[in-house]
């Protein structure tokens, strides 16, 4: 028997199904937030890994660099001190040297290079396991084997430069015309000893970089050129703006679940309220009643939380899973985060002790003779103070929206706070709009005489708050989730045009070690003659020029024509003048505007820019479109003079309308099989990697939306179910006078079906409102993706009938005095 | 015989002004230890602000109420005003208000845990109460597996369990069928006797006032006739008289039920 408070607390909870819906809230909620959090972790890792991959594990390079890289053309070295001096720099984590000897690039294109023993730069930069190369030995690409190779099965090599030497192979690379060396081995060798002219940088986690290249720049040589690898930043850049992106995310993720707990507890505490009246008028106290309510707000939240980090733990592990075989993406790996659950955990059982102590003071406060009257009235009228809130916020809501609409390029963070204020005044006044808008739906479906939709609307109108109570869930799930996913889809759809943008052509010849080897010009013709490829556009080899200021600038040759052909550049260029397009960080460095004349002198071994030719800039672009760089220029390669003109092109564009390259790329094959130095680059595929990095990295904030719509559903569920069970008593005298029970059942299934319909129209509204407010504020195109619009619409209106009809059939069987038994 | 309560000059207004209601005028009586009075009369006659301002519920306008010699306006505070409702005072509805994921045990337990009792007592005093009232066979079952009758029962135990100086019920038959009616209230006058419990109903239904020692009339929110039942006449000739008697009251309607 019943024998100390804590066990009713426990019995009372024991029996009631409404818990098992408050467990399964925290639950979902929790779990929500910690699959989300794990992704997010994993993902992140993914990103780092990422970036270590395509660029390598270092952070900086420093080094004595002239117009084709770091090389000794320029006659200096880092000094032993030197090295001495940024190995111990506070900022740097670890240091790799490198000797780099460029010789006449004409005469072969071998990249020689001498790495210490057991460096991870080879391992990171080439691609090959970690191997200890011992002095007299190399590691060398296969297609150097064959041509150095001697019959005592040593390598021999003698150097532009005439010094010779002999090695033992200790491994094959898989790339071209690369030779490795024990660094000390090759400093030897080329009499240079000591001579290291670039460094690889890995810089510790907080290194301000900028102040690093200023104290390496004070102490060294003002002239040395320290390159952070820019990629790799843009790259982290990009999960940073992702990291807002996901701190948007889970605020809403964070939003709904409150409200969702919330919605459940009150609900509950609402059908609890004639409970605790009961046990108020049998003496309990108001301290006895709160800590009713805190063992069960915590034995409810510990329990939710236990299964909902169990739960969330799973989805990670098995959504990953999910999320990793459908987009063909991955994600890392990563020790389950407890710091953050653990935070999850407590902020859950937080909220919901307020939750829960809210409807408890509030029983505790009800006057005792109105715990003992008979009708303990449950009828709630909203305060006419909720209602000033409201049409406060949605005053102001509108405003600030409509200030920022008209003055939209100053105040785009305004459009997203109007918009999130207008939010907050519908959810909070929702139930102002149940009316009119019902009214509206009674007048379109004026033709339907049914009786069941007429009493059916009158039932919702009649009980607006109740009505705004079951809507408010899919209310709110509908806007933010659809807001997100209009979100997500624009920013995915802009970073695929950004992609499509710049890599216009699929496929790409380029002489390998791009640097140093060239193609002969008649290649571009034999290009142009296969079928299906409709324009070629070749590029030449990058060379330094001078401007009339004395600016070293960056150019790379190109025929204009073409590439606007191919539609790679974003304007008409006339080129019937001389013309140069510049990267609009160097037209930032140089000051340079559209309009402005540059001359430009220079030369390199195989090309000659004539004194003084006046160059037009037609153009500033993020980054130019035939060197795929943002450190360089173009210019119309009509306006050169070539020297041997055989030989310069370092590549070639190919565009063609075919969707299939595979055909046209064994043709290309076959072409350019006659030169070793070509090399076929699909750019599809890089399109199609680029896309799938991106993918992946939006996969994680798919599966939240998901997640946003499931617990939505419950949410929903909820709801409406609560809502018809607290109203059996209205449907008994629906019953008792002119319902049968079929008549019951469809009038509570079109009430279910009409709160999604109203729920629907504020919500898409609203959805769309919030879209609009947060495209806006994160600069990104307003794209209203019908498609999903439409499919939510549907769904929800199907799953407000399916909801409802447990519920509906459950009063249906009931007999008539059924419906007034408490 | 002790008085177990007494009330005097009593006054309950509600509102104020124009929508000033006099729901209970100058209203004084004694009831003696273990004495059953049921109070009648029209609708909006005062029958329930006289029992919410005996129980302690509300506090009266003007006019005093003294159980065993305590001055309720002296805990007229929370939370003595409280404690001493749960202590003494026992409360039985139209509606059973019962707690519906309890068994009709712990129901009936429920104010003795509250009130932190031992665990003997609570068993003993539960068992007891179950005896009285008659579920002894239905100790497990949930309210909703009980009828309206036994529903009731468990209430009139939960009231009684804690002993109250009096036990006040306000139509605690309104919701049941005469049959059903007549069981309760021969429970309650089984409490009556077996207890020695006070008892002040308030109904509309002769049958039930029948069983009462006392009856006393209500309209307008004064005492209009206050008389003690015969012993020697049958239940049936009382509530003809009764019936009578309040025809006479409220100028011709008829009160049943
Ligand atoms: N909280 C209140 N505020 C204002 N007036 C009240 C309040 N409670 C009762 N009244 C008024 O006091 C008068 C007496 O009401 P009371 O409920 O005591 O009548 P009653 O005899 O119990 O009637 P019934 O037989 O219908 O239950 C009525 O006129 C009623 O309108
Ligand atoms: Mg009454």
């Amino acid at each position: 028997m019943l024998t100390n408070f804590i066990q009713y607390v426990i019995k009372q909870m024991n029996r009631n199904i409404r818990n098992l819906y408050i467990i399964l809230g925290i639950a979902i909620s929790i779990s929500l937030l910690v699959s989300t959090s794990i992704l997010y972790v994993g993902m992140k890792a993914e990103v780092e890994n990422q970036v270590r991959e395509n660029y390598g594990e270092k952070d900086v390079m420093i080094g004595y660099k002239n117009l084709v890289g770091y090389n000794d053309v320029v006659e200096a070295k880092l000094s032993e001190d030197d090295i001495e001096y940024i190995k111990n720099h506070p900022y740097v984590k670890q240091l790799s040297t490198v000797f780099f000897p460029l010789f006449n690039e004409s005469r072969n294109g071998i990249l020689f290079i001498g790495i210490a023993p057991n460096d991870s730069f080879a391992k990171t930069e080439f691609k090959i396991p970690q191997y200890d190369i011992n002095e007299n030995e190399v590691i060398l690409s296969k297609d150097l084997l064959d041509r150095f190779k001697e019959n005592n099965g040593k390598i021999k090599i003698t150097f532009p430069s005439g010094e010779e030497g002999v090695w033992t192979v200790k491994e094959v690379l898989e790339g071209k015309s690369t030779v490795l060396f024990n660094i000390k081995d090759l400093q030897k060798t080329l009499k240079a000893p000591n001579k290291v002219n670039l460094m690889l940088i890995d810089l510790k986690e907080n290194a301000d970089k900028q102040q690093f290249i200023k104290d390496i720049k004070s102490n060294i040589d003002p002239r040395l050129i320290i390159d952070p690898i820019k990629e790799k930043d843009k790259f982290r850049s990009n999960l940073g703006g992702l990291r807002n992106i996901g701190i948007v995310f889970g605020v809403f993720i964070l939003l709904i679940s409150t409200y969702f707990v919330q919605s459940i507890l009150q609900m509950s505490f609402k059908e609890k309220i004639q409970q605790m009246a009961i046990l108020r008028s049998i003496g309990t106290s108001k301290k006895q009643l709160v800590f009713l309510v805190i063992t069960e707000a915590l034995i409810l939240s510990l329990i939710g939380s236990v299964m909902g980090s169990g739960l969330g733990i799973l989805i990670a592990k098995f959504g990953k899973n999910i999320v990793v075989g459908q987009l063909q993406t991955t994600i890392l790996e990563t020790p389950i985060p407890w710091n953050i659950i653990t935070l999850i955990i407590i902020i859950s059982i937080l909220s919901v002790l307020v939750a829960g102590l809210v409807p408890a003071f509030k029983v505790a406060n009800i006057p005792p003779i109105q715990v003992f009257s008979n009708t303990l009235n449950q009828e709630y009228t909203p305060k006419r103070r909720r209602t000033y809130t409201s049409l406060f916020f949605l005053t102001i809501g509108i405003l600030l929206t409509t200030i920022s609409i008209i003055f939209s390029e100053k105040l785009s963070g305004l459009s997203f706070i109007g918009s999130l204020i207008l939010l907050l005044g519908v959810i909070v006044g929702l139930y102002l709009f149940v009316k009119p808008i019902l009214i509206g739906v009674k007048y379109i479906l004026g033709s339907i005489n049914r009786i069941e939709v007429k009493l059916a609307i009158n039932n919702l109108i009649s009980q607006k708050v109740h009505t705004a109570n079951a809507a408010i869930v899919i209310v709110l799930g509908l806007a933010i989730g659809f807001s997100l996913q209009n979100l997500l889809g624009a920013i995915e759809k802009g970073e695929y045009n950004r992609i499509e943008n710049q890599f216009g052509t699929r496929l790409m010849v380029q002489a390998y070690a791009p640097m140093m080897s060239t193609l002969p010009l008649s290649l571009s013709s034999e290009l142009k003659a296969i079928p299906g490829v409709n324009h070629v556009s070749a590029l030449g080899k990058i060379i330094s020029v001078k401007t009339d200021k004395n600016e070293e600038l960056l150019v790379s040759p190109a025929d204009f024509q073409s590439l606007m052909n191919m539609g790679l550049l974003s304007k008409h260029v006339n080129t019937s003048k001389p013309a140069i397009i510049l990267s609009k960080e160097m037209a930032t460095k140089f000051n340079y505007k559209i309009g402005e004349v540059i001359k430009l002198t220079g030369r390199s071994d195989q090309v000659e820019i004539k004194e003084n030719t006046s160059f037009i800039i037609t153009d500033i672009m993020d980054f130019v479109p035939s060197t795929l760089h943002s450190k360089l220029a173009i210019i119309d390669w009509k306006y050169l003079k070539l020297k041997g003109d055989s030989t310069y092109p370092r590549g070639f564009f190919i565009a063609t309308t075919e969707k299939n390259t595979s055909e046209i790329e064994q043709l290309v094959y076959r072409v350019i099989s006659k030169y070793p130095e070509a090399e076929l680059l699909n750019q599809e595929i890089v399109i199609k990697d680029i896309k799938n990095q991106i993918l992946r990295m939006y996969s994680i904030f798919y599966t939240a939306i998901l997640s946003i719509f499931v617990v939505g559903f419950l949410g929903m569920y909820n709801s409406i179910h609560s809502n018809i069970i607290s109203r059996k008593r209205e449907y008994g005298i629906l019953r008792a006078t002119i319902s049968t029970p079929t008549n019951l059942l469809n009038i509570i299934i079109i009430e279910s079906l009409l709160i999604g319909l109203f729920s629907t129209i504020i919500g898409g509204v609203l959805g769309l409102t919030l879209t609009k407010g947060l495209s806006t504020f994160l600069d990104i195109d307003f794209i209203i993706n019908w498609n999903v619009l439409i499919t939510t619409i549907v769904i929800i209106l199907i799953a407000s009938i399916g909801v409802s009809l447990i519920p509906a059939f459950k009063l249906k069987r009931l007999k008539v005095v059924d419906f007034f038994n408490r | 015989m002790d008085n177990l309560l007494e009330v005097k000059n009593l006054n309950k207004e509600y509102g104020r002004g124009t929508s000033k209601v006099k729901a209970l005028q100058d209203i004084s009586l004694t009831v003696p230890k273990g004495q059953f009075v049921s109070i009648m009369g029209p609708s909006g006659s005062g029958k329930t602000t006289f029992l919410q301002l005996v129980g302690g519920l509300d506090s009266p306008s003007s006019g005093e109420i003294i159980f065993n010699g305590v001055n309720l306006q002296y805990l007229n505070k929370e939370p003595e005003i409280s404690v001493f409702r749960r202590k003494h005072i026992g409360f039985v509805f139209q509606f059973f208000n019962l707690i519906p994921s309890l068994t009709a045990q712990d129901n009936i337990a429920l104010p003795l845990v509250i009130e932190g009792t031992s665990k003997t007592y609570i068993n003993e005093r539960v068992k007891f109460m179950l005896e009285i009232v008659g579920l002894k066979n239905q100790v497990l079952k949930y309210p909703h597996q009980m009828s309206g009758g036994q529903q009731q029962r468990v209430a009139i135990a939960r009231a009684l369990v804690r002993k109250p100086f009096i036990l006040l019920a306000d139509e605690p038959t309104g919701n049941l069928d005469t049959k059903t009616t007549l069981e309760i209230m021969e429970l309650l006058k089984t409490t009556q006797k077996e207890l020695e419990q006070t008892i002040i109903l308030v109904t509309h239904n002769p049958i039930v006032s029948s069983y009462a020692d006392r009856v006393i009339y209500f309209k307008d929110g004064r005492i209009i006739e206050d008389e003690l039942l015969s012993n020697n006449k049958s239940k049936r000739e009382i509530s003809v008289e009764i019936s009578e008697k309040l025809t006479d009251i409220s100028g011709g309607t008829v009160y049943a039920n």
